[in-house]
């Protein structure tokens, strides 16, 4: 009886389904990431929405899904930009955000369930959202804020490095102030997204 | 948005075998960083510069030169003033703004960042997407990433036309109020109904896809076939003699000339 009730609450294991997860999740991050871009004028990088993405998906649909989808995503938006020098970078910082924010958003829930999980994270709270994801969102803008500052150092230096650090914090609160609704209204909206976590 | 930053042509670039391509232009990345004379970090420089030149033509070496400029004059000015040491060009008050060491550091990273970046635009605009995966699975790539990078290429033209649909239809219902589009922080929160929209239709494709891989053998152990490969023979013997002559003239000059 406990065995058939775990093997209920198992995600799904096809391949093919986590496959077709990350690829269009990954094709959202591009699209969000290209498709509203604002220069930051004295490095020519710019503010986009690529970072809503990546929260979107470690609140609702998982770390593993958050590493892949957000840094395959980012990286091929900046290969489709015209900004190839950033891909290797873009992949790896934006990826490791994903990662951290998703097991930080959970890690007051220790190890539940994931359905249970979510049950508990959203009713028993009482903040409209569950306060561990604010703590996700610091870790996720220190990852992302340091990354792109020490790769940008090691690249072209300090101090063309430093000019970057404002627009990318400023990038990350946009995300996370855009994200933590979106995954509350996808989940209330279309619940079966539940189903694809993992 | 067409998906790919692929430039057609048959320049030797176009003909140079993309597993070749690729291993060059990673390994002048690396020369980039290593910490070798001005001289030769500029002779990587020229080398990658007129590969580019000599192939796609001086429009194509202008385009990335333009995207980093802004990038490339910030280095110069705000670089030397952290290194301050050896022959002072300008002093302003106590601060040393320009010396020696400042500026061969300004220049050093100038040819770092204008190279990197011409050597990963020189790869990927002249390599199909395809052969680019093929490429990056010869050299490890599990079949599944190959896979989802793939895909995920070919959905981004059919999200952008359902966002720019989802974005009409939100518009429509905001022309009944006559009141114009919010920006900044509002401009977003006017985002968020249509992301949700976005995000809701793009999921619910999720499962239509995965049956249609799982009905094309993805997930099954037997071994695969491909419909494509990438061509050998004297084509990829030609390529890598070039470019093991290319790479052992380049890692020879950067010991040779410490």
């Amino acid at each position: 009886m406990r065995k058939a009730k775990k093997e209920e609450r198992r995600l799904p294991r096809s391949p093919a389904l986590r496959i077709a997860t990350i690829a269009v999740l990954t094709a959202v991050t591009v699209v969000f990431t290209y498709l509203v871009r604002i220069p930051i004028a004295p490095t020519r990088g710019y503010l986009n929405l690529g970072d809503v993405a990546v929260y979107f998906c470690a609140f609702t649909l998982g770390p593993l899904t958050a590493l892949l989808a957000g840094g395959l995503g980012t990286a091929l938006a900046d290969l489709l930009a015209g900004y190839p020098q950033w891909i290797p970078i873009s992949l790896l910082v934006h990826g490791l955000q994903g990662l951290l924010a998703a097991l930080v958003a959970v890690l007051p829930l220790g190890r539940l369930s994931p359905g249970r999980r979510d049950r508990l994270a959203l009713r028993d709270s009482r903040w409209p959202f569950p306060p561990a994801w604010l703590a996700a969102g610091g870790v996720g803008t220190l990852v992302m804020c340091a990354g792109y500052f020490t790769a940008g150092a090691v690249m072209y230096g300090f101090g063309a490095a430093l000019v970057e650090l404002p627009g990318n914090l400023l990038q990350n609160v946009a995300g996370l102030l855009a994200g933590i609704p979106l995954s509350l209204a996808v989940r209330k909206a279309y619940p079966p997204v539940a189903e694809l976590r993992w | 948005m067409t998906g790919s930053f692929f430039l057609p042509g048959n320049g030797f670039l176009h003909r140079f075998d993309p597993r070749c391509k690729l291993l060059l232009a990673v390994l002048f990345s690396v020369l980039f960083f290593l910490p070798v004379r001005l001289p030769i970090i500029g002779a990587y420089l020229g080398f990658v510069s007129l590969s580019l030149l000599l192939a796609l033509g001086p429009r194509e070496l202008l385009r990335p030169l333009k995207t980093i400029a802004p990038l490339l004059l910030l280095i110069l000015l705000l670089t030397p003033p952290f290194h301050a040491s050896g022959q002072v060009y300008l002093r302003v008050g106590g601060l040393t703004l320009l010396s020696a060491a400042g500026v061969r550091e300004a220049l050093r990273l100038v040819l770092r960042f204008s190279g990197i970046t011409f050597s990963f635009y020189a790869l990927l605009r002249s390599t199909d997407p395809e052969d680019l995966i093929l490429a990056l699975r010869a050299c490890g790539l599990p079949f599944a990433a190959g896979l989802v990078v793939s895909v995920a290429l070919q959905y981004v033209p059919s999200l952008k036309v359902l966002y720019d649909q989802v974005k009409d239809a939100h518009r429509l219902r905001r022309a009944e109020s006559a009141l114009p589009a919010p920006k900044g922080l509002r401009g977003l929160r006017t985002l968020l109904p249509l992301l949700t929209s976005v995000l809701i239709l793009s999921i619910r494709r999720i499962p239509s896809l995965a049956m249609a891989l799982e009905l094309r053998g993805v997930g099954l152990k037997n071994r695969r076939t491909s419909l494509r490969r990438l061509p050998g023979g004297r084509r990829l013997a030609a390529s890598a003699v070039a470019a093991a002559l290319v790479a052992g003239a380049a890692a020879a000059s950067a010991f040779l000339f410490p």
